[in-house]
């Protein structure tokens, strides 16, 4: 009883959860969490996609002459904070700093005009209308830090904080009251517990084996798989359902508009503005496709929208983008894992060496403007 | 909480066995303590509702007792019974009369539309209400005697097993219960979870496998065809009870590993032979609720014969409205009504020689009856009336003579789910009960079922479809 009380307070905590998964991962053998796995063999534990991120070469930064000019700062997903997230990838960058969209990080920033400050903003494809819709996290993604002796990024945060100019000591103790009871009942009644369960109890290597045999006979008896993977059409690539789901806002087959394709732009006009006041040097978008939209954009009747070539083509966008479409059409599979939502360490290594190109190109470029 | 969820299942495991591991004067704190986390999980702040309902409800049974003069009890259980409907009003059916009202009101250019409430429907709030009103019921009935212990009268109503979806208990059952000293019985714990075990198999193996295929059918109704149509109606009417059945079977069965017998609450219906003996072991807490509070009062069958149909609609019309604010839900009741009252009437009129059917003509019955329970189930799974029309529409139709459509479920996947229907009812015909009491038979027995659970399981944490009543 008291193993699984321990296992159901442990669970009410995600921190405790984090915290204790990352222990797992550092004992050997039959604990160790399978978090190593690629995401969607873990969602699907069908045994024939069992494919470890590790499978392909590492990315390696690309040759360049390193003369620190650059401080690059990303705004970007788990494309970027999984992959390449060190300085040393990067040609000729002096500083990198990150914020995550994931858990809506923001800048705020004072520029060392001595330096060519780059932005990148990069965006998984299927992130793009649920971020862009929050605009009250995607207008204040950038922002001048009222400190000049300070310059940092805010991790996000999942709950505003209650502010409220307490007038009185009522409005004082109401405000306290119920930032402390939402605390409270965030952690009591937490609405992610039976995910922490899973993980706590269930997500360990040595239960691999069970749930690839329970996965194994539903799929093999009943063609069917976990609600959040579809199968590629040549049963060897695993996709995330939302990115097929045409319910889904992350679908690459949802019908997207002329007149929404033009709010999306204005979003990210508005992001480009943000870092021109700030006084960026240079300000790139990169958007990663889905990976059924590089292969499969006729899946099952249903057609690709071009989400990511309509944005790039479009004249209203004022970002410059670092367009890898062509490159990944060509590499197809070769450029994703066959069981994971990412890009593989191909994909990542294309995408490094292009966006190295152009921060080169950017060098070049600011030295000819100062002569 | 949902039953089909680990968090359930570790808060069983800690809940009763604490309950086992404490002196019995705190048990009744431990239950009450436990049943509010448990419907706090859902929503916490509708807890209030909930204390608001129990406060009412706890007062005006002691004044009940405690009044001799008869129209101050009768006002008494006005205020309890209007306290309760008025919640039930107010959340569950004011966005549905309001609907209602504006469609009549439209008709006039000067009205405007009231506006909606935009509030979730509290867990479990027809449930709970009607356990409380039968508490006041049978106090001010005199059958009862009112409970003076506010936590115990709390946990009456709250009782997690029982809470967000029944079964709905009467006062004389249970009251008692919480009051008695239980003794530790291991038979008692191994029937309980053999029940558990079971209606987890029938939720999460029969209830949610149906549920994937009759869904992806309901999907898009007009792509469909008769006889896909026709194949999900039968299959929903498993789908329903295996789903509704299960979940009364997991908190019959977490009830009485702590040793609490809560009432039945299915008698495998759909052996009836007829649709009155249909309502005789389908969801039998609220059909005795029903014919106790509303029929009996109404007359019963006591009555002219005329009066007795229009009892048995009044009855079925506002059990359909119990179900859900929706017209689908009074169509479903009236139909069953109407079933009634054809078949008392032809009970009436032409009086049976009361011979033992044959197996023929018996089991001929018990298809006739399915037939027609399932031909009302398409409008309680209808989301609205058109779709409800659609299906009806293609059923009786030449296109129940083309094939089945194939797209929506693969061959295995309906033998599979042919086969789990068959077990099932060769299971309920011939084993109505899983016998706990050779000790080695129940570990391999449940742990068979635990396992068929987990291979052959949907774990999708699928809300059960009574939930929403």
């Amino acid at each position: 009883m008291l193993v699984c009380l321990a296992l159901y307070v442990l669970s009410l905590s995600n921190g405790l959860t984090v915290k204790f998964t990352n222990l797992k991962n550092r004992k050997a053998s039959i604990v160790n969490s399978d978090t190593e796995m690629s995401d969607l063999y873990r969602f699907s534990y069908l045994s024939k996609f069992r494919e470890s991120p590790t499978s392909t070469p590492k990315v390696v930064a690309t040759k360049c002459d390193n003369n620190a000019q650059i401080d690059l700062y990303q705004v970007g997903d788990s494309y970027i904070w999984k992959y390449l997230n060190n300085r040393a990838y990067y040609c000729n960058v002096n500083k990198s700093t990150m914020v995550k969209t994931n858990n809506k990080g923001k800048l705020y920033l004072n520029l060392d005009s001595s330096k060519v400050n780059v932005l990148l903003v990069e965006f998984a494809e299927r992130n793009i209308i649920r971020i862009l819709q929050d605009t009250g996290y995607t207008y204040h993604i950038l922002n001048k830090a009222n400190n000049p002796a300070v310059s940092g990024i805010v991790k996000g945060e999942t709950r505003e904080s209650i502010s409220v100019k307490a007038n009185s000591k009522w409005a004082k103790f109401k405000s306290k009251f119920e930032t402390v009871s939402n605390d409270v009942s965030d952690v009591l009644f937490n609405s992610h517990i039976n995910t922490n369960i899973e993980l706590n109890l269930w997500n360990m290597a040595l239960f691999s084996p069970i749930k690839e045999f329970k996965a194994n006979v539903n799929y093999y008896l009943f063609g069917s798989v976990d609600k959040d993977v579809r199968i590629s059409s040549n049963q060897k690539q695993l996709y995330l359902a939302s990115t097929i789901d045409t319910l889904s806002n992350e679908s690459s087959f949802q019908r997207i508009s002329d007149a929404k394709l033009d709010t999306l732009i204005n979003s990210f006009n508005v992001i480009y503005q943000q870092a021109k006041a700030i006084g960026f040097n240079k300000i790139y978008l990169s958007i990663i496709p889905s990976p059924v939209s590089v292969l499969e954009p006729r899946y099952q009747g249903m057609q690709y929208n071009y989400l990511v070539d309509r944005l790039q083509k479009s004249q209203k966008l004022q970002f410059q983008c670092i367009d890898i479409m062509p490159e990944f059409r060509q590499l197809q599979e070769k450029a994703y894992f066959k069981a994971d939502s990412h890009w593989n360490n191909y994909g990542a290594q294309l995408w490094l060496n292009k966006f190295n190109n152009v921060l080169q190109q950017s060098i070049k470029e600011q030295d000819n403007s100062s002569n | 909480m949902l039953y089909n969820s680990l968090q359930f299942l570790l808060f069983f495991v800690i809940v009763t066995i604490t309950y086992w591991y404490i002196p019995n004067r705190f048990r009744w704190l431990l239950l009450l303590l436990a049943s509010c986390y448990f419907y706090m999980a859902f929503v916490p702040i509708y807890i209030l509702i909930l204390g608001f309902t129990i406060v009412i409800d706890y007062i005006a049974g002691i004044y009940l007792e405690k009044t001799t003069h008869k129209k101050h009890k009768k006002l008494l259980l006005i205020v309890s019974l209007v306290a309760n409907i008025g919640v039930l009003v107010v959340f569950k059916y004011f966005n549905f009369l309001n609907t209602a009202l504006d469609n009549v009101l439209s008709y006039s250019s000067q009205h405007t539309p009231f506006p909606f409430l935009k509030i979730l429907l509290p867990i479990g709030l027809s449930f709970h209400t009607f356990q409380a009103m039968s508490y006041t019921i049978e106090v001010y009935r005199g059958n009862q005697k009112a409970e003076k212990h506010f936590g115990i009268y709390a946990l009456y109503v709250m009782f997690y097993p029982q809470l967000v979806a029944g079964p709905i208990e009467r006062p004389q059952n249970v009251l008692w219960q919480f009051h008695k000293n239980h003794q530790y019985d291991f038979e008692n714990l191994k029937s309980g979870l053999m029940q558990m075990a079971f209606g987890f198999f029938k939720k999460v193996v029969i209830a949610d496998r149906l549920a994937q295929i009759v869904d992806s059918i309901y999907q898009d109704p007009q792509s469909q065809n008769g006889k896909t149509f026709l194949v999900a109606t039968i299959l929903y009417s498993f789908q329903i009870y295996c789903d509704f059945s299960g979940y009364s079977d997991i908190g019959i069965g977490a009830a009485r590993t702590m040793g609490y017998e809560l009432v039945p609450n299915f008698n495998a219906p759909y052996m009836a032979r007829s649709i009155s003996e249909f309502w005789s072991k389908w969801h039998m807490s609220l059909s005795t609720w029903f014919k106790d509070y509303l029929y009996i009062p109404l007359g019963g069958s006591r009555v002219k014969l005329y009066r007795k149909y229009l009892n048995l609609m009044i009855v079925f019309l506002v059990s359909g409205l119990w179900h859900g604010a929706n017209w689908t839900f009074v169509i479903w009741g009236a139909l069953h009504g109407t079933f009634l009252v054809i078949e008392n009437f032809i009970g009436d009129y032409f009086k049976s020689n009361n011979s033992k059917p044959s197996l023929i003509t018996a089991n001929l019955k018990r298809i006739g009856v399915f037939l027609l329970v399932s031909l009302a189930w398409i409008f309680f799974r209808s989301p609205n009336l058109g779709t409800a029309k659609t299906v009806l529409g293609k059923i009786f139709s030449s296109s129940v003579l083309q094939p089945f459509d194939h797209t929506v479920a693969k061959s295995s996947t309906l033998i599979f789910a042919v086969l789990l229907i068959i077990g099932l009812l060769v299971k309920e015909y011939l084993w109505p009960k899983i016998s706990t009491k050779n000790t080695a038979m129940f570990y391999l027995t449940f742990g068979l079922l635990l396992l068929v659970c987990y291979v052959f399981g949907i774990f999708n944490y699928e809300q059960f479809i009574y939930f929403q009543f």
